[in-house]
């Protein structure tokens, strides 16, 4: 009999971590490439959610969680809004310092 | 029209997200050790269509064969059972498909036309030995030493596989089932797993090219089935009899009562000289 470890999974880390706050917490925060996409691993007490944004038929954009649970989808939004802010903030501030 | 679960999304965004799903999978499930006899899901690697690619999908570690029926039957066949009359049925294993035997029987028809690659950055054997007990006799039963075998310059390595879909009829789910190959063991796998003398059909890059793509006739299955990784590509680590609650499941020990490995220089990799053979 044997027993096996898979491999890893090929996917890219981009960026340092960084942290959010949902609901008067810190939650640590990781960008992955993976299959040409940008997903957010977020840390929830030793477990991750990982989320993504899309995009529905009507060209509207969304957060969604991997895989999609629709009992978070008020969270993921909140989620998903607070890592546009962090961005957009952190962009701004590179900006602000390449002039 | 396509769904990701009630949203609708273009079908070309479905099969990305149902992509990520896989991905975010094989991230929850890093350095996970699997135990064949959990009968868990484990990420494998087959062709994706009819192009010459790949996709990795996780499916269930023991090969089901398509005639059983429901989940009774799939307990009986893994288990064993005894008959009305008291006829008693062995269990039928098959987390393990021996090369030998791969176009024999129930595994024909997925080594023709269902085979994969099982991902793995190291397997685990037990090495028996006969251990003198406190009054100075030889004990009954041998001790047994668990060994992590990976390969020396491969992180992630491949193992051959078949696979098969397997429906329970009264539940109407499709499961998919796999079934690892094992060959002859080489000259250190015949050290470690020393009751069984058996190894994990490790593919090089080239073979396992073949084994997922190549159209095979049943003597090239066979020839890669019995493939044999050389011992000198092979690095052996002993571990701690509990190494499955440590901390670090990996870390080396010494043990005093196990023979020193040795690893043949001389030995070349290949086929281990039953090929074609059925027993």
């Amino acid at each position: 009999m044997v027993t096996c470890n898979p491999g890893k999974p090929s996917v890219e880390f981009i960026g340092e971590r960084f942290f959010i706050e949902f609901r008067g917490k810190n939650h640590s925060c990781q960008a992955i490439g993976a299959n040409g996409r940008i997903l957010y691993q977020i840390e929830f007490d030793n477990s991750y959610l990982y989320i993504t944004k899309t995009i529905n038929q009507h060209g509207i954009p969304f957060w969604t969680a991997i895989p999609q649970d629709l009992k978070l989808r008020h969270t993921v939004a909140d989620i998903g809004k607070q890592i546009e802010d962090h961005l957009i903030q952190t962009l701004c501030a590179t900006t602000t310092a390449s002039k | 029209m396509c769904y990701y679960n009630s949203i609708k999304v273009t079908l070309e965004e479905y099969n990305q997200l149902k992509d990520l799903e896989t991905v975010v999978a094989f991230l929850n499930e890093e350095f996970v050790i699997h135990k064949g006899f959990d009968y868990g899901d484990y990420p494998i690697i087959r062709p994706k269509g009819n192009r010459r690619e790949t996709e990795r999908v996780k499916m269930q570690w023991g090969f089901l064969p398509p005639h059983l029926k429901n989940l009774e039957e799939v307990k009986r066949f893994r288990n064993g059972y005894k008959d009305e009359s008291g006829r008693y049925f062995k269990p039928y294993l098959t987390l393990n498909a021996t090369s030998e035997e791969l176009l024999n029987k129930m595994y024909k028809e997925a080594a023709l036309k269902r085979r994969c690659l099982i991902p793995s950055i190291g397997f685990y054997e037990w090495m028996h030995v006969q251990v003198v007990g406190k009054s100075g006799k030889l004990l009954k039963n041998p001790e047994k030493f668990p060994y992590l075998v990976r390969m020396k310059d491969q992180e992630e390595f491949y193992i051959a596989g078949v696979w098969q879909p397997w429906f329970d009829t009264e539940n109407k789910i499709i499961t998919n089932t796999f079934s690892l190959i094992t060959t002859a063991a080489n000259s250190l796998m015949k050290q470690i797993h020393n009751s069984k003398e058996r190894m994990p059909t490790v593919l090089p890059g080239d073979l396992a090219d073949a084994w997922l793509y190549n159209d095979l006739s049943e003597q090239d299955i066979l020839d890669i089935a019995n493939y044999q990784v050389a011992s000198h590509d092979m690095v052996a680590i002993p571990l701690d009899k509990d190494f499955l609650k440590k901390e670090n499941p990996h870390e080396r020990v010494v043990y005093k009562e196990v023979p020193d490995l040795v690893y043949s220089d001389r030995e070349q990799p290949g086929t281990n000289g039953n090929s074609g053979l059925l027993f």
